[in-house]
């Protein structure tokens, strides 16, 4: 229903996440936001259902709401450290005793309710940065981005040369693969600052389309909402 | 000063006043009693030696001697002395007794400064160094008889006596002194203990008592303490209690807030960042409507929280097999979960 589909390629590396939350809710935006950014999620609502799925699989990354009917968050941290797998605490548990526990016993970030989902997803990925487990390689119509590197390449592997905001633009629409975003969202979010007029976001779009070579409307205009980056076809 | 040093000293006063007005009635009386006593000997000897005189003066008359210098010289070493008496036979005329040094027979010492009575008197007095008591008695012939007893022992007794007894005085009062202190200590002591459980209890120690049982008014201030610090203790403990009961619902309050707001920002910020497909947005404006509405059901049980004491509750009759119903209703899934059997 909603998911996007596994492009054969379309990442270099599908890395798989464990959500254990019992808000049904959050558990549905978490897993709708982290598909969209290519990750493969599985959800689990209570303790010991995310028991039996940790022994069942390997995950890549577990997030973990604390307060969870059977096991507690806590008690599945024990469940995944010797197993070596990241995890990140998300709960409404904010006080600074309870985040030091957390990280003292062992989890590798801590994301307080109410989040972002853009700051979940730049957690995700710098844990799964910091475990090595995934050099973010973002991919779309044989451009590679690197997002740790700060780097792109063509497909014949020579480098294109993008200024800082045109390299964030590119990673925003990857990340973003098939929705349409807002062009003040869009702006917001690699300027900095409140969308004045758009002339400076469509010239920095145009000026990506010609040094990528995408001039076959890979980069999609929306009529009255703003760029795409198409799905491969 | 303390109370207890004030004690000492307000017993010691007393002691010391009525010891000093007590031991110096005593000792006044004592030697005035031993003077009377004394005084009467001497009158006895004073009035013997005056009979002789006359005696001797009448024998002169009859036998027709003059009585003079010679004469009463030669009468006084017949009639001796004694030891610690001295007399002076003297000439009176008109005027009075003669000079003391123109006496016709004296065993007064050489240049007796002391003071003489008047006749038929006697006085204390003093000269060359000792202490005289002194009788005149005009008697016939034209003659004046002077007896000086020497009481300077009877004085230097006194003496001794005075000094013995403050001696006796000193020793009492330290004596005193000690065991006042003593006394006084043993019965502030309680005093100290309130004190302590006093600042011991201003620094949050509520749960010291003082348990004094002494019978009086430090007794009775103990036990009225202790109820004091009982009820303080009460109180403060149902107030901590208060604030812990607070901050418990304030956490889980802001608990039930954020999950409801998580979910809201998060579509909602998904709803803003891209345009979605119809369903995607749905769902995501399902998810912001059902999370606004429980926040809603919050905020309505809130209020009903708040105004609980100021409103009437009403009992009502419950049909418990409908609550019972329902309970078990609300809980199937999780029962079934657990493996119970649920009709």
């Amino acid at each position: 229903m909603l998911e996007p589909e596994k492009e054969k390629g379309a990442y270099a590396a599908l890395n798989r996440i464990l959500i254990v939350e019992d808000e049904a809710t959050i558990a549905r935006l978490i897993e709708v936001s982290l598909k969209r950014a290519g990750y493969e999620c599985t959800v689990a609502h209570d303790g010991l259902a995310a028991a039996d799925l940790i022994e069942a699989h390997d995950f890549d990354l577990a997030l973990l709401d604390i307060m969870l009917p059977g096991l507690d968050g806590y008690e599945l941290l024990d469940y995944l450290r010797p197993m070596g797998t990241p995890v990140i605490f998300i709960t409404a548990k904010t006080t600074t005793k309870d985040r030091v526990r957390g990280l003292s016993l062992g989890a590798d970030d801590y994301l307080v309710k109410p989040f972002a989902v853009e700051e979940l997803l730049a957690r995700v990925e710098a844990v799964l940065r910091r475990t090595g487990r995934g050099g973010r390689l973002l991919q779309a119509f044989g451009v590679t981005l690197d997002a740790v590197g700060r780097t792109v390449t063509r497909a014949d592997g020579s480098p294109v040369e993008l200024t800082p905001r045109e390299f964030a633009l590119l990673e925003q629409l990857l990340r973003n693969r098939g929705a349409a975003l807002y062009r003040d969202v869009l702006y917001e979010r690699v300027w900095g600052a409140e969308l004045a007029d758009t002339r400076t976001l469509d010239l920095h779009i145009q000026r990506l389309r010609k040094k990528l070579g995408w001039q076959d409307h890979q980069i999609e205009t929306v009529y009255r909402v703003g760029y795409r980056l198409r799905k491969e076809d | 000063m303390r109370f207890s040093a004030k004690l000492v000293c307000s017993m010691l006063l007393v002691v010391v006043a009525f010891f000093s007005l007590g031991g110096s009635a005593l000792l006044y009386g004592d030697f005035t009693d031993h003077l009377s006593s004394s005084g009467q000997q001497e009158q006895g000897q004073h009035g013997l030696v005056c009979a002789a005189v006359e005696n001797e003066v009448l024998a002169l008359l009859r036998q027709g001697e003059a009585v003079d210098r010679a004469a009463i010289q030669a009468f006084g070493q017949r009639l001796g002395g004694a030891p610690d008496q001295v007399r002076a036979l003297l000439p009176r005329t008109a005027e009075g007794p003669a000079p003391l040094e123109q006496a016709y027979d004296s065993s007064f010492p050489a240049g007796w400064a002391g003071k003489l009575p008047g006749a038929g008197q006697a006085v204390i007095t003093r000269a060359d160094g000792r202490v005289w008591r002194v009788y005149r008695s005009d008697l016939l012939g034209g003659l004046t008889l002077y007896s000086a007893f020497d009481l300077t022992e009877a004085f230097a007794a006194r003496t001794r006596s005075l000094r013995r007894f403050f001696m006796l005085e000193a020793a009492v009062l330290a004596a005193a002194g000690a065991v006042a202190a003593a006394l006084s200590h043993r019965l502030t002591r309680p005093l100290a203990l309130l004190t302590r459980a006093s600042s011991r209890m201003a620094a949050g120690d509520y749960a010291l008592r003082t348990d004094i049982h002494t019978g009086d008014e430090i007794g009775e201030l103990s036990e009225s303490f202790d109820r004091m610090a009982a009820a303080v203790q009460e109180k403060v403990a149902a107030l901590e209690l208060s604030v812990r009961q607070r901050e418990d619902f304030m956490g889980a309050f802001t608990h039930e807030l954020k999950t409801p707001m998580t979910g809201i920002l998060g579509y909602a910020d998904l709803l803003r960042t891209m345009q979605p497909d119809p369903a995607e947005q749905r769902e995501a404006a399902g998810a912001i409507y059902h999370e606004a509405k429980r926040l809603e059901d919050l905020a309505g049980k809130l209020l009903q929280l708040l105004h609980l004491d100021e409103e009437e509750l009403a009992l009502g009759p419950v049909s418990l097999d409908a609550a019972a119903a329902q309970a078990v209703r609300s809980a199937a899934p999780l029962l079934r979960q657990n493996g119970a059997a649920v009709a």
